[in-house]
């Protein structure tokens, strides 16, 4: 069922729906007792329609239909109001920051660091330390976006032209699904992400390892096959740092195969999936910015087998 | 009761003589040319309801897509297509013009009064309305169905992502049928404020007349920004502009902003005619009037008005300022207020009277218990925090169909029920309705109830598909058979209606014994709807007799009653060679003037011809269609206001020899036009602010490099709008020249007004076309040029009606027609001297001083 | 008959279209101008950096809260004016109330909107001001 415990945002946006939820059903079926009553009741023979009827019955309205309904409302919106205020990103310091730059159907993901080398851009996973706060500049570079884990915060826009800022924190470990929300073109659908959080030991292994560049390959078929990487089309778009392959119009790939998932949390990242994938995206992702890149069977299998090493 | 049965007879030959002024042209081109009110709503009901059943089966196999989980049924660029389409159905093609349809026929009833006031404006709304949705339509023809939502956000629905016609149909005909939402609307305030039986003062409008007064407000304020919107939208496909791209300066926020504007209050614009429906099947089938009509009005205006402080919470998730999040879902909280006072309001009318189990009762019934948990809902994801989670997902499509299908379609199905005995005069068939209408209602719950939950669980709305692991499956099943179940509800209704028109039992005059005046005529009713005009002696005049006995009045008014009935009396099956009716005073309903109603007229079908052709050519951007469509436009304008002989015998009868008491109203404030005009200033008012907020929104006071920075001189300008402003005083002398008779000074009048606004206009055109701007590539340059078209495109509207006026001037200076034209030109001159001094402000002094 | 005869005769009270206008729509306009105003002047001023927002709005939510009540004092005062000693709902109906029923309505519209008003002062004074969005 609908579970908004794993993170503190989502945890003070719960409270303030289970009890809007909890009011709203006992309001419905009072409303529904007293519809029930209003139409079966037995009436007796005077007439209905007498002066002093309708203003008792007026008086009945302006009670029940406006001053309750405030009694109830105001309460809740100052509940709403001060929820608001505590959700603001920038009521605390962030003890993390990562840019999250949404893309028609992908997501774009960069630790910062103060220093520079230590900066890494990674795709479609996003690793946390558990119970650090972690704030998220959100931007896009095509159309908008929507960045929602459900089970962490509620939704922030990611807008071309803007930067938007929202923040997650996770209390415990584990793999929570996030999905873009707003509409993005024919793709929506399949546009998810992955937000892992880490005990903080892990996450600092996690962080050393994605810094790191490109393995180096460890046999000769692996280097023949960074070679067919670098020679075909995959090179213009994706980058494979410490390599020459710099592109940028896809996902970083230096580090692809530790990664859980494909083609933005679409597919389990198996070597049968990977090999669908670079086959052919169109066929599982149709209209995917990543076209089919006609390769003879010897360059996709080594490429294949290329791509598996970049742990 | 409020007919005149014992009044004096009249003569056979008159009543011949009326019933042929009012009689219908018949044949194939006949069709083409009526423009009375019935036969208009009965084709828009049944258009309207048509694609409502277009828009149901989009729905249906959406239902079937996402029944299954990973679902190959229709792959993604078909589902777009398709969710794109049914939500623009429902909303534009649907909803809307299906209450002005029930307005168009109901309203000349319900007040008591022959027609709507601008009967070709009807039938132009009723032509561009059809092919605006056949336009539409067309684009699945080509494959080329739009796929943007029908909220059609930027950047996404830029040229640059969008790269296809899909969305230009989308821009283009959707703006087609915009035009006759508005055309309706402006129909709709003229008629309830002016064009009512005699006693109907303000405080006995019925509620359905109130509803629809609101809501026709509503559109003309939310439907301008949409219009003006939709507009920068489609410049900004053809490269002309770049209001919405980023990459020039261009703010993706502003359309959400100018959509929300329109696309929150559309929601209330739905709602208010349901009330109005609702209001009149309780208190009919409560067979008491409804507690406190007080109450429920005021709960109507203020919905109207609260509607429009709410559009952003469409947009809490754009990271807008906690603050103004603040604003907005203060303005969403207090909303519900007007709500629950409706609700609490049909309660207590159904406690205190004696319920009486029918078919339109039971759809009213099962509508509020629906629109009521919409409406708690509703109150939920108005509260910024909770929305966050809400938003985008399947939560919001549950709660809007609530509402929607709660507090729309339920109730117009109620009113369908409830009304079609008049409209057809034949009485539906109250098992199947019965059956019709628990099918419904069960099928509704369970097609979207189960959306709140998977919308919780995290699913996002305008997915074609979604995983197994994600734990939706079940929910989504159910709601796919609740969906049928549904459908077949709607398809019950559906037979029953046909079944009625062979089978159904004649309904008689008032089958329900219901309170108002509609149910005084007969079922159907004629053509000419009321030959003797009614006097109303209470809000409910069919309920008059035994109301009066238990109601504490204080002694009638016999003065203005008797006065009334005399005005009455002379138009019982009167005029017979022109078709006349009566308006009344705004606020007590007091008879003022006849006025001349047309005919027949080929020209309304003829410019709905010219419309197609011209947005037609724009989608594909083919420039001699284009001009064909203009050029057609320009014959009916021509056809339209060509004078017509029924309005000649008008003015000889009226001032002939034997003058009647009341005068005919033909121009000035008495005029139908007049008030025409007004709302059309009306429009283009909210046009101007919508486009200055968009200017300051892209920082166009802030570019210090345009035009209007310190550094350009702003001589030309000033001078331009001074020229302007100094016409106001020919045109106010040639005005009052008219009540004077000085006919001379008249034609001096708009004649110099005339050549004073041309001048200016050119002044200014030749200005900014000197200014060197660039809008195709800077946002900034687009937000002036989007003021100073603005301003042009109303001195060109200006020019016509002027130029209009002074050849009536000089052609017929005594001529009635004539002066209505002075006086429109006159009423627009005004609002143009106001524009020009807003517009040179905004351009040229604001970035000075600013 | 002249119009002023029938008025006298037939007991319609008004008022001058003015105050007619400002009982009847005041409160409403009132809360429609500090809405736009508060929007514009957040989204400009954000924008613009300026200084103050927050005490700008609240000095204008206050001075356009007692326009809101001055508004429903008037239509109330119209409203028992024309009233007389009669219980509130007895003219309603009746062409010549029509006065009363607007004033009514405009005391009405008026509280609901000074109460909108009051309920957008709370967030002025405790919500953070300016968006999230650090363009």
């Amino acid at each position: 069922m609908i579970d908004w415990s794993a993170g503190a945002a989502a945890e003070q946006i719960g409270d303030l729906f289970w009890t809007m939820t909890t009011l709203g059903a006992v309001i419905f079926v009072i409303f529904c007792i007293a519809l029930a009553y209003a139409l079966l009741h037995r009436r007796r023979p005077q007439d209905p329609a007498t002066p002093e009827r309708d203003r008792k019955g007026t008086r009945l309205i302006l009670w029940l239909g406006a001053v309750v309904p405030a009694l109830i409302l105001v309460p809740l919106f100052i509940w709403t109001v001060q929820t608001l205020a505590a959700l603001d990103p920038r009521s605390q310091r962030p003890d993390l920051v990562v840019d999250l730059v949404g893309k028609q159907w992908w997501w774009e993901i960069r630790y910062r660091d103060s220093v520079p080398g230590n900066v890494f851009v990674t795709a479609n996973e996003l690793h946390i330390p558990v119970g650090q706060r972690v704030e998220l500049r959100l931007t896009a570079t095509d159309v908008i976006h929507s960045f929602w884990v459900p089970e962490l915060h509620g939704k922030t826009d990611l807008i071309p032209g803007r930067e938007n800022v929202t923040w997650i924190q996770a209390d415990r470990p584990g793999v929570y699904t996030g999905r873009c929300a707003e509409y993005c073109g024919m793709q929506h659908a399949n546009m998810g992400l992955l937000v892992i959080a880490q005990t903080p030991e892990e996450f600092r292994a996690w962080t050393a390892g994605q810094r790191r560049t490109a393995a180096e390959p460890r046999d000769s078929l692996t280097a023949k096959g960074r070679e067919a990487f670098l020679g075909s089309a995959c090179a213009l778009c994706h980058q494979v740092r410490g390599t020459p392959a710099g592109g940028y119009l896809g996902p970083d790939l230096t580090h692809v195969a530790s990664r859980r998932t494909l083609a933005s949390a679409l597919l389990p990242n198996t070597p049968g999936h990977l090999g669908g994938w670079i086959g052919n995206p169109q066929a599982l992702k149709p209209g995917s910015r990543m076209p089919r890149v006609p390769m003879s069977r010897e360059e996709f299998s080594l490429i294949h087998r290329y791509l598996q090493t970049l742990e | 009761m409020a007919t005149t049965a014992e009044r004096p007879s009249v003569s056979a030959e008159q009543k011949e003589g009326f019933e042929r002024a009012w009689s219908q042209p018949t044949g194939f081109l006949g069709m083409l040319q009526t423009i009375d009110n019935i036969p208009i709503a009965q084709r828009y009901l049944a258009t309207s309801f048509g694609f409502f059943l277009l828009g149901g089966l989009l729905a249906a196999l959406m239902r079937i897509q996402l029944g299954t989980p990973d679902n190959t049924f229709l792959d993604a660029e078909t589902y777009n297509q398709i969710f794109t389409m049914h939500g623009t159905t429902m909303m534009f093609l649907f909803v809307i013009p299906f209450i002005e349809a029930l307005a168009t026929y109901l309203l000349p009833l319900m007040l008591g009064t022959r027609d709507l006031p601008f009967p070709r404006l009807t039938a132009l709304s009723y032509w561009t309305y059809l092919f605006g949705g056949l336009l539409i339509y067309s684009s699945f023809l080509f494959g080329l169905a739009p796929d943007g939502g029908w909220f059609a956000y930027v950047p996404l629905t830029n040229k640059q992502w969008s790269p296809g016609l899909n969305l230009d149909f989308w821009d283009i005909a959707l703006s087609v049928a915009e035009i006759a939402a508005m055309g309706a609307a402006a129909e709709i305030i003229v008629s309830v404020l002016r064009t009512r039986s005699p006693g109907m003062s303000i405080n006995r409008i019925p509620v359905f007349g109130w509803a629809m007064l609101v809501t026709a407000f509503m559109i003309i304020f939310g439907f301008t920004p949409l219009i003006v919107g939709t507009a920068m939208l489609e410049l900004d496909r053809k490269g002309l502009t770049s209001f919405f791209v980023p990459e020039n300066g261009g703010d993706p926020l502003l359309w959400q902003h100018l959509f929300w504007v329109f696309g929150h209050p559309e929601v209330y614009i739905m709602f208010l005619p349901a009330v109005g429906i609702l209001t009149h099947v309780v208190q009919v089938f409560a067979r008491r009037p409804v507690v406190s009509y007080t109450l429920v009005v005021l709960a109507i205006i203020a919905t109207g008005f609260l509607s429009f402080g709410l559009w952003a919470h469409h947009m809490y998730a754009t990271g807008i300022s906690p603050m103004a999040l603040g604003y907005f879902a203060a303005a969403s909280t207090v909303i519900a207020i007007p709500t629950g006072v409706q609700v609490v309001g049909w309660v207590a009318t159904l406690w205190v009277g004696r319920p009486l189990w029918r078919t339109p009762l039971l759809f009213g019934i099962s509508g509020l218990v629906i629109f009521v948990l919409g409406g708690i809902t509703g109150v939920m994801v108005a509260s910024p925090p909770f929305d966050f989670q809400a938003h985008d997902s399947y939560f919001v499509v549950a709660h809007l169909h609530y509402v929607l299908i709660g507090g729309t379609v339920f109730p117009l199905f109620a009113g369908l029920y409830y009304w079609l005995p008049k409209i057809t005069g034949r009485m539906m068939d109250e098992q199947i309705g019965l059956w019709s209408a628990v099918v419904m209602f069960i099928g509704f719950n369970l097609a979207f109830f189960p959306m709140h939950i998977s919308g919780l669980l995290g699913m996002p709305r305008r997915v074609y598909t979604y995983p197994t692991e994600a734990g939706f499956d079940t929910y989504n099943l159910l709601s796919s058979i609740g969906a049928f179940l549904f459908a077949g509800g709607v398809l019950l209704s559906l037979f029953n209606f046909f079944r009625s028109l062979r089978a159904g039992r004649p309904a008689g005059d008032n089958p329900w014994n219901a309170d108002s005046l509609e149910w005084s005529n007969s079922s159907p009713p004629p053509n000419a709807q009321y030959p003797r005009i009614p006097v109303v002696r209470d809000r409910h005049p069919l309920w008059d007799e035994h109301w009066r006995q238990e109601r504490m009045r204080p002694e009638e008014t016999p003065a203005r009653t008797a006065e009334a009935q005399e005005d009455v009396e002379q138009m019982a099956y009167w005029p017979t060679r022109w078709r006349g009716a009566l308006v009344v005073s705004v606020t007590e309903g007091r008879p003022l003037a006849v006025v001349h109603m047309p005919r027949r007229s080929f020209a309304p079908f003829i410019m709905s011809v010219g419309f197609l052709v011209l947005f037609a050519a724009l989608i594909v951007d083919q420039t001699t269609f284009m001009a064909v469509g203009a050029g057609i436009i320009a014959v009916a304008l021509i056809m339209w206001f060509w004078p017509q002989d029924t309005e000649t015998a008008a003015m000889e009868e009226m001032y002939g020899p034997e003058p009647k008491e009341l005068p005919l109203a033909q121009a000035g404030p008495a005029a139908n036009g007049f008030w025409g005009t007004c709302v059309f200033l009306l429009i283009m008012a909210t046009a101007l602010t919508t486009i200055v907020a968009g200017y300051f929104y892209l920082g166009g006071n802030v570019a210090l490099d345009l035009v209007g920075s310190p550094a350009e001189p702003i001589e030309r300008p000033a001078i331009a709008v001074g020229l302007l402003a100094l016409g106001m005083i020919p045109v106010v002398a040639g005005i009052r020249a008219i009540g004077r008779r000085r006919l001379g000074l008249l034609r001096l009048g708009v004649t110099a007004a005339l050549l004073l606004a041309a001048l200016h206009l050119w002044l200014l055109i030749a200005t900014w076309l000197g200014s060197g701007l660039s809008p195709s590539s800077d946002a900034q340059h687009s937000a002036f040029v989007g003021v100073a078209g603005f301003h042009a495109v109303l001195s060109v509207i200006l020019l016509v009606m002027t130029a209009v006026a002074t050849i009536w001037a000089w052609l017929r200076p005594a001529d009635g027609r004539g002066h209505a034209a002075a006086w429109n030109a006159a009423l627009v001159y005004g609002f143009a001297i106001v524009s020009g001094v807003i517009v040179f402000g905004v351009l040229y002094l604001v970035p000075r001083f600013g | 008959m002249t119009q002023g005869e029938t008025e006298h005769q037939l007991g319609i009270e008004t008022a001058p279209t003015g105050r007619l206008l400002f009982g009847l729509l005041g409160g409403a306009a009132a809360w429609s101008l500090h809405f736009l105003a508060s929007y514009a002047a957040l989204s400009i001023g954000c924008v613009a950096g300026w200084r103050g927002i927050r005490e700008i709005l609240a000095i204008g939510t206050l001075v356009l809260l007692a326009v809101a009540v001055w508004s429903t004092v008037v239509a109330w005062r119209e409203w028992r004016r024309v009233s007389g000693n009669q219980p509130w709902d007895v003219a309603l109906g009746e062409p010549r109330g029509w006065f009363a029923y607007l004033m009514l309505t405009g005391v009405l519209m008026g509280v609901v909107s000074a109460f909108t008003i009051g309920l957008e002062g709370w967030g002025t004074l405790v919500l953070p001001v300016c968006g999230w969005d650090v363009r």
